[in-house]
């Protein structure tokens, strides 16, 4: 009993999670989403190992046709496929991703890794407000944080069965 | 108003009404096809060089960077513990994924502080202090703090400071090098430094970017109660009267009366392997 308490305390908590989280998807057949990366790709299937048939363009309006859980049977421009809610903003984004900061993995993109020096502003006002203490900090930082490649991210995200690999 | 935002209200003046004159004349279709066509052009290109605020993506990290130096300078430096920042980059950069804004670098640092706060920077810097982050025992409860400060970036709250001010221009010249006015800079800097790290945000946005944040966290699959769990705990240990937690933030009970009743994540439900 006392093994079992535990284990049935952690599935009732899973379970109101889970059916917390449901509450969470905001789309419905009918709304319009919007893509929010340079390029995504829209699937044949909710699942995020399904085969493309098509890509989003940045800011495409896409129509929801279908809610399957997280996953959204969508209208763009050209064709017609599934996409992960989280792929998608329900308000037009306004500035496009720099190019090279995503690129195309199945049905998302990834955030960029690479290190980022401060801007000029940036080192020029730390220069002016003795931050050169904060600069080198800094510098650390990015440098440490691209140390987290999209791949990890991925692999995180697949691993805890998370983002559109949740089931 | 610049000249160059005057031009782009002006045209979108234009074609709304284009778009107005076509909706009521209908026989006028091929004259409206090459109007709209101009109009996803004008479109695509005022939101390309500029975002929602009037700031061009190089001037928001402009601004971002040195927010990010009086962040670091007020709080003890930068923590550098290796593990540890990977370990929020890893959390971080997984809601990130599915952030509004794929426009941003997004890096998650901690700061060398006792005090428990989080702060976020324009650009995508985000920070919580070494004080807060040794409280949150499970990636569920880092998420749901780290969701709240993206929100904070995703909604360009920091920057609608520099937008609703007379500091625009300041920074605009300054980082397209037509002025070398630092003075005007540094006021932007200031307004912004001061409300994020002493004033803090209204409530509203607070209350926003407590939604958001808790929104974002469920979205990516993490226990959409993690934010709630981080509140409860720190109110527990302080009364929610400490002026050292979160004392840029509208009071505890506040913020837990508004979000959902959401369940407790189990706890070290999700813990990141780094």
């Amino acid at each position: 009993m006392k093994t079992t308490l535990p284990s049935r305390r952690a599935a009732f908590a899973a379970l109101a999670c889970l059916a917390s989280a449901t509450g969470v998807f905001a789309f419905q057949k009918g709304d319009t989403a919007f893509a929010k990366r340079a390029e995504t790709n829209l699937l044949a299937e909710p699942s995020p190992l399904a085969a493309s048939v098509g890509k989003a363009a940045f800011a495409e309006s896409l129509a929801v046709g279908e809610v399957r859980g997280a996953w959204l049977q969508v209208k763009g421009k050209n064709v017609n496929g599934w996409i992960f809610e989280g792929n998608v903003a329900a308000q037009k984004p306004t500035l496009a991703p720099a190019a090279g900061l995503t690129s195309v993995n199945a049905s998302s993109t990834n955030t960029v890794a690479a290190a980022r020096p401060l801007s000029e502003a940036g080192a020029a006002y730390a220069g002016r407000h003795q931050g050169g203490n904060a600069r080198t900090d800094l510098d650390w930082l990015e440098k440490t944080a691209a140390k987290t490649k999209p791949s990890d991210v991925d692999a995180y995200l697949k691993a805890n069965k998370k983002g559109e690999y949740r089931q | 108003m610049n000249a160059s935002r005057f031009t782009l209200s002006t045209a979108v003046l234009a074609l709304a009404a284009v778009s107005l004159s076509h909706a009521a004349f209908p026989n006028l279709g091929e004259l409206g096809d090459k109007f709209k066509k101009a109009e996803g052009t004008a479109t695509k290109v005022g939101k390309v060089v500029k975002g929602a605020t009037g700031l061009s993506l190089e001037e928001e990290i402009a601004v971002g960077d040195a927010v990010s130096v009086e962040i670091v300078n007020r709080f003890g430096g930068i923590w550098r513990d290796d593990a540890a920042t990977q370990r929020v980059n890893l959390v971080g950069r997984a809601l990130a994924r599915y952030a509004t804004r794929q426009d941003l670098a997004w890096s998650f640092g901690l700061l060398d502080s006792p005090a428990v706060n989080a702060f976020s920077a324009p650009g995508g810097r985000v920070f919580i202090t070494r004080g807060l982050y040794r409280r949150l025992d499970s990636d569920d409860k880092l998420a749901g703090t780290l969701g709240h400060e993206i929100e904070h970036i995703d909604q360009r709250h920091a920057l609608k400071i520099i937008a609703r001010g007379e500091f625009l221009s300041g920074v605009t010249g300054l980082v397209s090098e037509r002025s070398r006015d630092f003075a005007q800079f540094d006021q932007a800097i200031s307004a912004i430094t001061t409300q994020i790290l002493e004033k803090g945000f209204d409530p509203n946005t607070e209350f926003a970017a407590d939604k958001g944040g808790r929104d974002l966290a469920a979205t990516t699959g993490f226990a959409p109660g993690g934010l709630r769990a981080v509140l409860a705990l720190l109110r527990k240990d302080t009364g929610g009267t400490s002026r050292e937690t979160f004392s840029t933030h509208p009071p505890l009970d506040e913020r837990l009366k508004r979000l959902p009743n959401d369940p407790e994540p189990p706890a070290a439900s999700t813990v990141s392997a780094k």
